[in-house]
């Protein structure tokens, strides 16, 4: 194998790569679902219990239409692509911290009950 | 707070490992990928992600399967999906722990239920067995003392004191009365948290405003001894009831004598 074909196919990648790879349609798609996803973690929200993810999310989702209006398709797909998954991550983790709160409190209640009828009179 | 900051330090770590192996290098299976399919088989093993989040596990690992699709040649593709993978895995692992909670949430409020309800019984029982204990000192009284009847109603404990502890016709409590009246206030002592009520009533003779007058102050008379015995003003409320409420009819003379009673009524708490 001779050593410029690589180097030329890893330099051509590099350029397509700055180009933001022009030739990628226009991620509407991708982009319409990361914000289904984040509406939905707000509509829950999922900001109360995962304030950081919840933020990286809308970050990307907003580089993600910035990248689309720059002609950066591809760009702009990973970012809705990721936006999203952070979003329903957001989602999840807060449902978790509220089930598995919810479930220590009863917890709590079922001691104070068991408690009274053991003290009962 | 600390589960997304790992979630950030895994995203970064990614990126380092990928960069380490070498971008764009014609390597035939990046590592990252081998880690992202073990990281996913390993959560497929959690029985609580298999069980409770079967989409979120599919989902997951439809991501491996086109991360394993890409091209390998293609760092930054390899990078993105390595990074969507397992942002997809760890949403798996999530969601089985939120739905264990929840199913955990639902089996605590049917045990919260069921021990509200033991709760209850117990309690309606004590309550029972108290007014048991009060029905059978009551009856013990009446036995004892032959101006008394002891009778257990809706309302509670009803002890009805016939006319002879008065005089006739007065509101005075006659000193023979005394003995009875004295144990009726170590009874009601013996429920000391039970309010009562002393309640006067006469037979239709007479005049009707000057019968009420007069239940009014035998109920007062009997009230105030109970009070010198010890028991507690506040626990008491005094009425006169005059002819309103007989419990035996008029026009004879034993009725009439049963009418001519105070009552004197254990709530029942």
């Amino acid at each position: 194998m001779s050593s410029t074909a690589p180097t030329a196919g890893f330099l051509g990648a590099v350029l397509l790569a700055a180009l933001g790879c022009a030739s990628a349609p226009v991620p509407r798609e991708e982009i319409a679902k990361a914000e289904l996803a984040l509406a939905q973690a707000e509509a829950e929200r999922a900001s109360a219990h995962a304030p950081l993810v919840m933020k990286m999310a809308r970050e990307k989702l907003d580089k993600a239409r910035r990248a689309r209006d720059d002609d950066k398709n591809l760009r702009a797909r990973r970012l809705a692509e990721l936006a999203e998954a952070e979003a329903q991550l957001a989602l999840v983790e807060a449902r978790r911290v509220r089930a598995e709160s919810a479930a220590e409190e009863m917890q709590e209640t079922l001691r104070i009950i068991e408690e009274e009828i053991g003290r009962g009179r | 707070m600390g589960a997304e900051v790992r979630h950030e330090r895994r995203v970064v770590a990614a990126a380092v490992a990928f960069a380490l192996t070498g971008a764009g290098c014609a390597t035939p299976s990046p590592p990252v990928v081998e880690a992202v399919g073990r990281e996913y088989r390993a959560t497929e093993d959690e029985r609580r992600v298999a069980d409770n989040a079967p989409m979120q596990l599919y989902e997951a690992k439809q991501a491996v399967k086109r991360l394993r699709g890409a091209d390998p040649d293609d760092a930054a593709e390899v990078e993105h999906l390595a990074r969507l993978a397992r942002i997809r895995i760890d949403i798996a692992r999530r969601a089985g722990a939120a739905l264990a909670a929840e199913q955990s949430l639902t089996q605590l409020g049917d045990e919260r239920d069921r021990m509200l309800i033991r709760a209850r019984t117990v309690e309606a029982r004590q309550l029972e067995a108290e007014a048991d204990q009060a029905m059978r000192r009551a009856r013990l009284l009446e036995e004892q003392l032959s101006e008394l009847r002891a009778e257990e109603t809706v309302r509670g404990v009803v002890l009805t004191l016939r006319e002879v502890l008065f005089e006739v016709d007065r509101a005075r409590v006659l000193p023979g009365a005394e003995v009875a009246l004295g144990e009726v206030a170590a009874f009601l002592n013996e429920f000391p948290e039970r309010r009562i009520a002393v309640e006067g009533h006469t037979d239709d003779t007479g005049d009707g405003a000057y019968n009420q007058r007069l239940s009014e102050q035998r109920a007062s008379a009997v009230a105030e001894f109970l009070v010198a015995h010890g028991v507690e003003r506040q626990r008491m409320r005094v009425l006169g009831y005059g002819e309103s409420r007989p419990v035996a009819p008029n026009r004879t003379a034993s009725g009439r004598q049963q009418n001519r009673r105070v009552e004197i009524v254990l709530d029942r708490r």
